[in-house]
């Protein structure tokens, strides 16, 4: 029952007590409270009664007239002071109403959608909503802090990983042109200085990219779920980032200039020379570039994108949060399915040879097949919001 | 994207006819017709009010706390009914809502008004 007269209290919270007011707002909680009664009577949960009560309170902008209330004017007040709730980070982990997990189970709950001319309220229900269907989990100070330090290491390593992988096949092709231009290598020779660098060095690659995907892992949620973080944080992330947009995409531009300028040499040595070891060497030279350009890429995004991912904006909106979530549904019904269709195409006809269609075919239509999901998700979300 | 808008807008209509109930904006001339009606019958609440539309329509009306309240202050403005308070035998105090002769008097000229009302609109209801 406290749920729901803190819900009425929310509603009035900005409307000027005059007698009319304090009246009608003792007559609905009267009335919800005798409907609140009955419900729990009828052997219903408290969770579901609150969602039904609140579901069925209408809107207060059908009062207005009657009460005296100029719900146009409010809006301006309101907005003027919504702004304190947005660093009002204590609201998202009001215990209350996280807790009641099965109170966002009642579609209707949302359908108070008129009342929201009030912009102070809206930003208030918005956030009930989301502490309702999915607690806001809080990011203190130092757990951000501490995301931003292990993944601004583990981006180096990282890249280092990605840059091994791209360079690994550079001893190999160098042994090729060397066979091919200069002397004849035996098998021995192309495996150990071609073969065993090049598993060499993926291997390291990997060790890296398993190790520091683990040290990632445990910050995963970051990404997934919605999130609060410190205000104070918020605002020096917003700070920070602002002063190194700059820098970092500069060094995402030189990055991407120098992957694009990369082939030059081997354009270039292909159209005015015939020596093949000099092609040689231009790829291997593209090779070592790009390797370079890739790591500068994936290091100079890093801050950026830790500091969208903690102050959840682009990708990482709380509505993208949301379509991820149902993308990450269809996808796990999708594949399997994929891989259905393939093997009992390929088995049962034996063309192998055709029937690998199926995964191009099957990753265009995954897109769309997303979208569609996702449009639909939203259109019955606002149809229980209506 | 068209089509995704009218498969979009079919799972909306479907998933809305699931539980179907009336708008209130359908409604809104005749949320006071109710109300007296009840009255008619007997002195009444808030809750009970709202409880008996429900029952009456069989579920396939609600309405909403704050139209009810909307349609009070109205009516009560209008004459058309009084509240008193009034304390029940568990010892709760509410405001009970009386029916005045000038209410009894507006109800029937709405059920004039509505069987009016029908009688237009169903020259124009197609039999589907």
């Amino acid at each position: 029952m406290e749920t729901i007269l803190m819900y009425l209290d929310n509603m009035f919270l900005n409307i000027p007590k005059t007698p009319e007011v304090i009246r009608a707002k003792e007559e609905l909680a009267s009335m919800m409270e005798d409907k609140y009664n009955e419900l729990m009577a009828n052997g219903k949960k408290e969770n579901e009664v609150i969602g039904i009560v609140i579901s069925e309170f209408g809107n207060l902008e059908e009062l207005a007239a009657e009460l005296g209330i100029e719900f146009g004017a409010e809006k301006k007040a309101g907005s003027g002071s919504s702004a304190d709730y947005g660093s009002n980070a204590g609201y998202g982990s009001n215990a209350g109403y996280g807790s009641n997990a099965g109170y966002g189970s009642n579609a209707g709950y949302g359908s108070n959608a008129g009342y929201g001319s009030n912009a102070n309220h809206e930003n208030r229900e918005h956030r009930e909503n989301n502490a309702v269907y999915e607690p806001v989990r809080q990011v203190s100070r130092q757990e951000a802090e501490e995301y931003m330090i292990v993944s601004e290491k583990s981006s180096k390593w990282i890249a280092t990983g990605v840059l091994l992988c791209i360079w690994c096949p550079i001893f190999l092709i160098f042994c090729g042109g060397i066979d091919d231009a200069v002397k004849r290598l035996s098998d021995g020779a192309f495996v150990l200085f071609g073969l065993v660098p090049l598993f060499i060095m993926i291997g390291i690659a990997v060790g890296i990219f398993i190790y520091h995907g683990t040290k990632l892992e445990r910050f995963e949620w970051l990404k997934k779920e919605k999130i609060q973080i410190d205000a104070a944080f918020e605002q020096e992330l917003a700070q920070i980032a602002e002063e190194e947009q700059s820098a970092s995409t500069i060094k995402i531009i030189i990055g991407v200039i120098m992957c694009i300028f990369s082939v030059i040499p081997l354009l270039v040595t292909g159209s005015i020379s015939d020596n093949d070891f000099i092609h040689v060497l231009s790829l291997i030279f593209l090779l070592m570039i790009v390797g370079l350009a890739v790591a500068m890429i994936i290091i100079g995004g890093n801050r950026m994108e830790c500091i969208k991912i903690l102050r959840q904006e682009g990708e990482y909106s709380v509505r993208k949060k949301e379509s991820n979530k149902i993308v990450d549904v269809i996808a796990g019904v999708y594949w399997p399915v994929v891989v259905v269709i393939y093997l009992a195409w390929s088995f049962t006809t034996g063309m192998w040879s055709y029937t690998w269609i199926v995964w191009p075919i099957a990753g265009a239509l995954f897109g769309a097949v997303a979208v569609i999901c996702e449009v639909v998700c939203q259109a019955l979300k606002k149809s229980s919001m209506q | 994207m068209h089509i995704i808008k009218y498969v979009a807008a079919f799972i909306f209509a479907f998933g809305k006819g699931v539980d179907w109930l009336i708008s209130s904006d359908v409604m809104r001339g005749y949320n006071e017709l109710m109300i007296l009606y009840l009255l008619l019958e007997q002195d009444s609440y808030g809750y009970e009010i709202s409880r008996r539309i429900r029952e009456i329509s069989s579920e396939k009306y609600v309405m909403k706390e704050t139209t009810l309240y909307s349609a009070f202050t109205r009516l009560e403005k209008s004459g058309y009914m009084e509240s008193y308070f009034g304390t029940e035998t568990n010892g709760k105090q509410r405001t009970y809502y009386k029916i005045t002769q000038a209410g009894i008097d507006y109800y029937h000229e709405k059920c004039e008004e509505w069987k009016l009302v029908k009688e237009v609109v169903e020259k124009f209801i197609a039999i589907i």
